[in-house]
């Protein structure tokens, strides 16, 4: 039972970073803007996050600070974009290089040193006292909760409110929106960055939490795997909570599989076989049914 | 003037618009008072869309003002226009597809609520629609509605915004002829109502029976203001284009020939994998111009793209002269003779960076003597390309322009010439005439004549029911993907090509399809 507890706990820290990147990313593309940095922006929210709590002292001081660093680097792909109109493809792909690069610079000091100032698990009065469930749910890191949350409000925001009607309007007819008196470019500019906050924040918690020490490109394509996890969860932060632990559990399993009959090469490949599964089926079906993609995805607008 | 003061009139005075050397509009006046239906007549590139677009604040003027209600007022975005209540319908209507209606709505909705409420806003819809008699289902998605239904939701979009002056760019142009009877229905109540309309329009009947008074524009001019009851369709003609009068275009009774082209029951798929061309047969012979009317989108492109080669049968046959030439290539269709007048001219019809010359070679450039062995002779490509805009009477300064810098109606001719020059046996076009002029439209349709006395079969689909009429010996009518039946000309009437294009059946002994 407790070896049970310990793998369904482990899938749900795996999954934690990817549905923080998700929810995020949903967001910038909803309103119409790519943004394939996703994986540079969680290196340098890990290594921010990893730097100002070890220096600090305090956790929560770099998880925040991971976030605006996120987000600072997203603006700077929003402006490229955005008002610049730029392809948003490459230069998603510079943001990625270029964050990559900046955290390997950043964090050659760091490497090594093993973080003490750690998230602690917060066991949640009552809920938590359940039998199995409490101790795999509601015995977990703050970020978990605050990432469940989120992806719940974002859900609600972008089906359920004129908010996410205006974001929406603005990724599938631009024009439209114009017409009706939106202004374009400063939605699409919000929500990259709040894009660029969510996958700082993931960066963060990996290093923070995940993985509590700082390793030169410890984020490991995981910004990749959110890209197709948006595609996978079709644009909907509720389904983004089932893919996403989904996707956690691979991770683990790549691990815990280790030593038995399959290659641990192999496993390593798990994660990226199955989004490019998931890429071909979900092409096949796009094809046939709408699936939530927004309709301008990739093109700048230009009023 | 704010919302809540009675509108009673917008007038404009002297408005000039410039786009570089071009007059788009010189000192044009303009008048519509409440309870007023106007229409704004022009030919293509006579201004009327400049002039929409500066009333509706997208534009602004370089020089002139707008009153409204005998105030001065500046639209500087189509915003501040619509809160002084003057909105816009555009051709293209400005909804997003993949959402319903009632969020469309709310989109548009500055009074809706920040916690999207589909109740609220199907409660207003119904009392707009309780006053002027239309119903559009709040909770389809707008890609599930057709034309009129879509149009319908903007005319809604503007109640709610409070619309008092509601201008509309040809409007009729999607839409059956039975939807442009409901569309003037609920004008006719918006103006009884006192709102007052304008709309663009070329279709003269439409302005004869709906408009209470006409702006005839021309090269950017106003040309004048009539009251619909003082003038006749010819007085319009001749404002219009600034003529006497234009002969009118028949085609001659023939007897016809052999059978050029034979489609055999197929079935085409679109983009997304549904049947848009489910069982069609029909057959083209020799000297007959066989008319294809329909609204856009129940599988015309398909089947122009299934016959030419450029998209895939899944079942069925299609001869050339008896010849099967289901799933070739284009290329193998034009070998057999078959000239290709493309629908979207710049998307399909043209390689729009490349020269005159370059692209009148498009069809026949690996042939002799326009090249040998990969190597272009562009002597003979330039030969031929100065005899066809020769032919075709193509105005441009020579065969080395760049083909985009030609007007919208010499890039139609240069096509029809290249199309046409080498006697084609079958003529596939595609809406030939959409968007030209008056005598631009005449030519091509003479020429669509000329090749077919000369014996060439004719394919001709169109949205302009009076051009088929005029043009066709037979009328077929297509509905989602279906042929709904095939009229002779002299069983052809307006009334009756409509009921099909809206799917219904003909109940009568004139149906032989």
């Amino acid at each position: 039972m407790t070896w049970f507890v310990l793998i369904f706990g482990r899938f749900l820290v795996a999954g934690t970073p990817l549905l923080l990147g998700t929810i995020g990313e949903i967001y910038a593309e909803k309103a119409g803007n790519l943004n394939l940095g996703v994986e540079g922006m969680m290196a340098v929210g890990a290594i921010s996050g990893f730097a100002f709590a070890h220096n600090t002292g305090n956790p929560w001081i770099g998880f925040i600070l991971a976030g605006c660093m996120g987000g600072l680097l997203s603006l700077v792909h929003a402006f490229v974009t955005i008002s610049l109109r730029a392809n948003q493809v490459v230069s998603g792909l510079a943001l990625t290089m270029f964050g990559v690069g900046l955290s390997g610079f950043i964090g050659n000091e760091y490497v090594g040193i093993s973080l003490v100032p750690r998230f602690k698990n917060v066991a949640i009065p009552f809920l938590s006292e359940i039998p199995f469930v409490g101790e795999v749910l509601f015995t977990r890191s703050p970020v978990f909760y605050i990432a469940i949350l989120l992806a719940v409000v974002f859900w609600y925001i972008m089906f359920r409110t004129k908010w996410g009607i205006i974001i929406r309007a603005c990724g599938e007819n631009p024009k439209t929106a114009e017409s009706a008196g939106i202004n374009v470019y400063r939605v699409q500019y919000t929500c990259v960055l709040i894009g660029g906050v969510c996958a700082g924040l993931a960066g963060a918690y990996i290093s923070l939490y995940y993985i509590p020490t700082w390793i030169d490109g410890m984020i490991a394509g995981r910004g990749w795997i959110v890209i197709a996890l948006v595609i996978l969860s079709q644009w909907n932060s509720l389904k983004a909570l089932f893919s996403c632990y989904l996707f956690g559990s691979i991770y683990v399993l790549q691990y815990a599989l280790q030593g038995s009959f399959l290659n641990p090469t192999l496993l390593l490949m798990m994660p990226y076989l199955t989004a490019v599964t998931v890429l071909i089926v979900d092409s096949k079906k796009t094809l046939k049914y709408k699936t939530g993609s927004p309709t301008h995805l990739g093109e700048p607008y230009i009023k | 003037m704010n919302q809540k003061e009675k509108f009673f009139s917008l007038r404009a005075r002297n408005i000039s618009r410039c786009f570089g050397n071009i007059k788009a509009n010189n000192s044009i006046d303009f008048s519509i008072e409440a309870g007023q239906i106007m229409a704004l007549l022009g030919e293509n590139g006579a201004g009327k869309t400049t002039f929409v677009r500066i009333l509706s604040g997208l534009d602004q003027p370089d020089s002139g003002e707008i009153l409204l209600n005998d105030q001065s007022v500046y639209f500087n975005s189509c915003r501040t226009a619509q809160k002084m209540g003057v909105g816009i319908i555009h051709q293209h209507f400005m909804l997003v597809q993949s959402m319903t209606v009632a969020e469309n709505i709310a989109l548009c909705d500055t009074d809706s609520s920040f916690i999207y409420s589909e109740n609220k806003i199907n409660d207003k819809m119904k009392k707009f629609e309780e006053e002027y008699g239309f119903f559009v289902n709040p909770n389809a998605k707008i890609c599930q509605l057709s034309a009129g239904e879509q149009q319908r939701v903007e005319i809604i979009k503007a109640l709610f915004r409070g619309t008092n002056v509601l201008i509309l760019d040809e409007p009729t142009s999607v839409l059956t002829p039975q939807e442009a009877d409901k569309l003037f229905v609920i004008l006719q109540k918006m103006k009884n109502e006192g709102k007052a309309i304008v709309f663009i329009s070329h279709k003269l009947r439409e302005i004869m029976d709906y408009t209470d008074a006409v702006t005839v524009l021309r090269h950017g001019n106003l040309v004048g203001c009539r009251n619909v009851n003082d003038i006749t369709q010819d007085d319009l003609i001749s404002m219009m284009t600034g003529e006497k009068k234009v002969a009118s275009i028949r085609k001659e009774n023939v007897a016809v020939g052999e059978n050029i082209l034979k489609v055999a029951s197929i079935t085409v798929l679109d983009d997304r994998e549904s049947k848009s061309i489910k069982n069609m047969s029909f057959e083209i012979k020799k000297n007959e111009i066989f008319g294809i009317a329909g609204i856009a989108g129940n599988g015309q492109r398909e089947l122009v793209e299934a016959i030419t080669g450029m998209r895939n049968v899944s079942s069925g046959k299609i001869f050339i002269y008896n010849e099967e030439v289901q799933n070739s290539t284009p290329k193998h269709v034009y070998s057999k003779g078959v000239a290709h007048i493309p629908e979207e001219r710049i998307r399909f019809g043209i390689a729009s960076g490349l020269k005159l010359f370059e692209n009148t070679s498009i069809r026949n450039y690996e042939q002799r003597p326009y090249s040998k062995q990969s190597i272009m002779n562009y002597k003979a490509i330039k030969l031929k390309a100065q005899t066809i805009i020769e032919a075709f009477h193509v105005k441009t300064e020579s065969v080395d322009t760049e083909i985009q810098n030609l007007s919208g109606g010499n890039m139609q001719k240069l096509i029809v010439g290249r199309e046409m020059v080498d006697s084609p046996k079958l003529i596939v076009a595609s809406h030939p005439t959409y968007g030209l002029d008056i005598a631009s439209t005449k030519y091509i349709q003479q020429e669509l004549l000329t090749k077919s006395k000369e014996g060439a079969g004719v394919l001709l689909i169109s949205e302009d029911i009076d051009e088929l009429m005029a043009l066709s010996d037979r009328i077929a009518v297509v509905f989602r993907g279906e042929l709904m039946g095939v009229l002779n000309r002299e069983d052809v009437t307006i009334h009756k090509i409509g009921l099909l294009m809206a799917g219904e059946e003909l109940s009568g002994e004139n149906n032989n399809g």
